[in-house]
């Protein structure tokens, strides 16, 4: 089954104008919706949305502890504590530190559970990495 | 062990363990030794199979500058005969693996490719 949902948005009125003036002219009235689902589903084809229905889920309430973290990182990073250390965030509140990152997770894993833990570094520089193989580009990472 | 002529021009690889944390959930996979790459890459598929969970996520930048944010992913991971525990990964749209410096520079590795033989000793 599937859930439908109601969002509100705004774009620029001449935009919206031109656009419903596209969509009477090619499809007739009342069809906007029909064209703006064609062109979300184009957008995630086009980028090769890679995660399944599970995956979403839990990437969605990473997405949430990390906005949790984001709030409180210039706090944290004034504090000598945090400073440069990994934390993780789970239900918006600081559950662990350590400056080791792979011993945070097993020490939150194991007290909450295998579930969404996000698990940053006090940090303002966000983290990059290189991985150049050049196959990389076909596969669409 | 000899380099895998799956690639060409032929690249040291080998079949590594990529275990679910804090559970015996495991799935096989071939990885290449990529000593260019940061980081390590595991298969989706293994993320999606084994129900991994996101931790973290970071920008990968790729050879022709090309960035993206990924998802990181703690993986227990074996290779050879020595094992490494709570090892940070990201997840890509590929069958193999691709072992990074965060875990190549835990080994002491000889490549000879003259001869397409290469040795991992000593964790």
């Amino acid at each position: 089954m599937i859930t439908l949902v109601k969002t509100t948005i705004e774009v620029d009125d001449e935009l919206w104008k031109r656009f419903s003036l596209l969509v009477l002219q090619e499809r007739g009235g009342r069809k906007k919706n029909e064209v703006i689902v064609e062109l979300l589903k184009r957008y995630i084809k086009e980028r090769d949305f890679i995660y399944d229905k599970q995956q979403l889920e839990y990437i969605l309430r990473i997405e949430e502890e990390r906005e949790a973290f984001l709030k409180i990182r210039d706090k944290l990073i004034k504090d000598p504590k945090y400073k440069g250390k990994y934390i993780a965030v789970f239900r918006g509140n600081i559950v662990g530190y350590d400056k080791d990152k792979g011993r945070l997770a097993r020490r939150v894993y194991k007290k909450y559970g295998y579930i969404p833990i996000y698990i940053g570094k006090v940090t303002l520089k966000e983290r990059l990495v290189e991985i150049p193989s050049p196959e990389l580009a076909k596969y669409e990472i | 062990m000899k380099y895998s002529s799956k690639y060409s021009p032929p690249a040291p690889g080998l079949k590594i363990r990529l275990i679910k944390p804090l559970s015996n959930h495991f799935i096989d996979v071939f990885a290449k030794l990529d000593t260019g790459a940061d980081i390590t890459m595991i298969p989706q598929y293994v993320v999606d199979k084994l129900r991994l969970i996101p931790a973290s996520r970071i920008l990968v930048s790729t050879f022709n500058g090309y960035n993206k944010f990924k998802y990181t992913y703690f993986v227990d991971i074996i290779i050879h005969k020595y094992k490494f525990s709570m090892i940070e990964t990201v997840s890509g749209r590929r069958q193999d693996a691709l072992l990074g410096r965060d875990i190549l520079n835990k080994l002491k590795i000889i490549f000879d490719g003259k001869n397409l033989n290469f040795d991992i000793q000593d964790p």
